[in-house]
């Protein structure tokens, strides 16, 4: 199969020039804004703080099971005894149970697709995966997890860092600001395919070297759900964040002050060109139709990456690049 | 510009052309929209397998409504440029064709082939070869005016190959007399004859058919033809081939008159006809209005005037106000000036309703009326003669001596062709305004 590579990627600022014929990607860099790490650090506190006060008896959450004793919180009928602080019960006359957190580790696995088709919409899906990852890392370290950032590099090489430590997460805002999106491979040069095996932290089971919590960011477009599949394990847990641009959801809002690169409707038509393959279709006198048909397959596309998420305790979550984080990671991390 | 240059046009404002920025940059923009937008997405996919086939191409949408205000502004710019004819450099030279019209000019130019070309035909072409010839090789336009030799300076200029009206190559009913040559002998001057004048040309320009004898009729009596064989002193032949001379008699002309002209045919041996239509003498009653008209006096509403020429006297009764018709010469006229009978070679125009010579006058009354009928009356069609029928050796032609002398009409051509811009200008306004009216409802209509 013989594609014609984009460019946009690499040095190339936003705007460079794009998958073909002088198609450009408007948002091919992270540029994160400066009030960026406050709302990090207050995303990261809140949600913390929700998971610890979650019930013990989940099997597992992001809290997890351990013996580290983290807090309590109120009890809830039918809530195991065991758990609950009979020392505090006598003293206030209210239940609490007693929250802990696993003594081992955990180890998270965070991916991010930086193909082309990431450099599209505006805000651009990679800023948005990018804020998504740094919102999932930021919580992360907070859990005390160790956190594998991978990513790929423009010259197509895969770029990982790990972090550990809350004091990292300047490392890994550096690291998320210097994806460029670029190229047709995305997020099965981590995950794997037909062609391609896995990288360490998504190997299949649970190898030393495996991750216990795998999260990818992308739009999914290049990803076989089969690649997904053999990732599932009894202790891993897989959290699937889907980005797609504003006009991707509903292209009848291309416009100049959204897209960039559109102008106004008119009666000749819209030009779709792909980001990655240079693909083009066409919507023009028909659009109406063409554009119905589109809604149509796109719903079915995301429907299915849903369908896989229930059926295999996968959790998915689906949004528009013009969304803060912060309002669709909570249930992401779920 | 080029094109209008080569119209012999220019423009008076020029720089109006600046105004073909408007209809350029319509036309640019046009072109500009239509190209299709195009959307970098990275879910092209869903939008099918269908692949756009030079879809980033531009496509022309120059729809009804721009296509007209773009023509709009094209003849609306057109207009503000003033279009006006260019001044013509050089004046044309313009002759003047002076054609002989006497009987021997429309006599065939082959006596074997009575329908073939006349003698005014191989003339007149090879005026019109000279004329053509010059307007090619003369370095300036050559125009003509074709005239009667005998008459006024005849139609508008024409084109050196334009054929000449119509009416020169008809022969008059009244055969004309040979032109005075001497007095047509002026710059710019083309005479077109059968023989060569009897003058030294000076100035003028000669152009003859030639032709040998032809023969035929000479004279006509109440007998037949008397017919010339062509050989000079040959005495004259009767021939029994065609009629003698004859007369068409208004029956409403006044009594007295038409009884006289009976007599009158009787004697002279000229057959009364029924119709006017070849008649050697038409004598016809035309009135000059209703009686009891403006001009109506007693009880039958004629008014009742004295007359009389040659010796006798007349009482006459006439309606209206007779006018002497073209041509005709006033041969009876009333004391207060009111024409009675006119003339002309051929015709009688009697516009009294009563005449009664005085008693005493009949005979003076018949010998003068007898005179006049007997100028008036022609020969039949056939009947030219010796002299017209004569050989008029070869054909000539010969370029005026001196050519015409080219005198712009300055005033009358400024005029000219500043009317035609207001014209031209006023027509391309008109149709702008059209246009852009066109495209207005187009617009209203829904054309984008």
């Amino acid at each position: 199969m013989t594609k014609r590579r984009a460019t946009a990627a690499g040095d190339a600022p936003a705007g460079a020039p794009g998958a073909s014929d002088g198609a450009r990607l408007p948002s091919a860099t992270v540029r994160f804004p400066s009030d960026f790490v406050a709302r990090l650090g207050a995303f990261a506190v809140q949600l913390s703080a929700a998971r610890e006060r979650e019930e013990v008896g989940r099997r597992r959450t992001l809290q997890g099971e351990g013996q580290e004793f983290v807090g309590h919180r109120p009890y809830r009928p039918g809530e195991d005894l065991r758990r609950l602080d009979w020392d505090l019960l006598a003293r206030v006359d209210r239940p609490f149970v007693l929250v802990h957190r696993s003594e081992a580790r955990e180890e998270w696995a965070i991916a991010i697709d930086t193909s082309a088709s990431m450099g599209v919409g505006r805000p651009g899906k990679l800023q948005s995966a990018a804020e998504s990852a740094a919102g999932a890392v930021a919580v992360g370290l907070r859990l005390g997890a160790r956190i594998a950032l991978v990513a790929l590099g423009p010259n197509g090489n895969v770029r990982r860092i790990d972090v550990h430590r809350p004091a990292d997460l300047v490392r890994a805002l550096d690291f998320l600001e210097s994806l460029r999106s670029s190229g047709e491979v995305g997020l099965e040069a981590f995950l794997g395919g037909p062609e391609r095996r896995p990288v360490p932290p998504f190997a299949p089971g649970g190898g030393a070297s495996a991750a216990g919590r795998v999260l990818v960011f992308g739009d999914l477009l290049d990803v076989e759900v089969a690649s997904v599949l053999r990732l599932v394990g009894s202790r891993r847990r897989i959290h699937i964040g889907q980005v797609l641009a504003p006009l991707e959801w509903d292209p009848e809002r291309s416009d100049p002050g959204r897209g960039g690169e559109a102008t106004d409707a008119t009666s000749v038509g819209t030009l779709w060109v792909d980001a990655e393959t240079g693909q083009r279709r066409r919507s023009g006198a028909d659009g109406g139709r063409a554009l119905d048909a589109y809604a149509g397959r796109l719903e079915r596309f995301v429907g299915r990456w849903s369908s896989l998420a229930a059926g295999h305790a996968v959790t998915h979550r689906a949004w528009s690049s013009e969304e803060p984080f912060e309002a669709h990671l909570p249930d992401l991390l779920r | 510009m080029a094109a209008l240059s080569m119209l012999d046009w220019e423009l008076a404002r020029p720089i109006a052309l600046g105004l073909l920025v408007l209809p350029i940059a319509l036309v640019v923009l046009s072109f500009r929209k239509d190209v299709p937008r195009i959307v970098v997405i990275g879910t092209t996919r869903f939008f099918g397998d269908e692949e756009a086939k030079g879809a980033d191409r531009a496509r022309r949408r120059l729809t009804a409504s721009r296509l007209a205000a773009l023509l709009a502004m094209l003849v609306g710019t057109l207009a503000a440029t003033g279009p006006r004819p260019v001044p013509g450099a050089d004046p044309p030279e313009i002759y003047v064709a002076r054609v002989d019209r006497s009987p021997s000019m429309f006599l065939p130019i082959d006596p074997a082939r009575p329908g073939g070309d006349r003698r005014i035909d191989v003339a007149i072409g090879r005026a019109r070869d000279w004329l053509v010839e010059r307007d090619r090789t003369g370095g300036v336009r050559a125009l003509v005016r074709w005239a009667d030799a005998g008459g006024s300076d005849g139609s508008p200029p024409l084109a050196a190959g334009d054929a000449p009206p119509s009416r020169l190559l008809e022969a008059p009913r009244a055969p004309a007399a040979e032109p005075l040559w001497s007095g047509l002998d002026r710059p710019g001057t083309l005479l077109v004859t059968d023989a060569v004048p009897d003058v030294a040309l000076q100035h003028a320009g000669l152009f003859t058919s030639g032709g040998p004898a032809v023969p035929g009729p000479v004279a006509a009596d109440a007998s037949g033809l008397l017919a010339w064989t062509g050989a000079p002193d040959a005495p004259l032949e009767r021939s029994s081939d065609g009629p003698g001379p004859t007369v068409w008699i208004d029956a409403a002309a006044p009594g007295a008159l038409v009884d006289f002209v009976r007599i009158w045919a009787e004697e002279r041996a000229v057959a009364v006809v029924d119709e006017p239509g070849r008649a050697g003498l038409v004598v016809a009653h035309r009135p000059g209005g209703e009686p009891g008209g403006e001009f109506g006096g007693g009880p039958s509403g004629a008014r009742v005037l004295d007359a009389g020429r040659d010796g006798w006297t007349a009482r006459v009764s006439v309606t209206g106000a007779p006018e002497i018709a073209p041509g005709f010469e006033p041969w009876l006229v009333a004391a207060d000036g009111t024409p009675l009978i006119t003339v002309r070679p051929g015709e009688v125009n009697v516009h009294a309703v009563a005449l009664d010579p005085a008693p005493t006058d009949d005979r003076t009354f018949a010998v003068s009326a007898a005179r006049m009928l007997d100028a008036a009356l022609l020969p039949p069609p056939e009947v030219v003669s010796i002299d017209e029928r004569r050989a008029a050796g070869s054909a000539r032609s010969e370029a005026p001596r001196t050519p015409p002398e080219r005198v712009p009409a300055v005033d009358v051509e400024a005029r000219t062709r500043a009317e035609r811009g207001r014209r031209a200008e006023t027509w391309c306004a008109a149709l702008a305004a059209a246009l852009a009216l066109a495209a207005f409802v187009l617009r209203l209509r829904g054309s984008p």
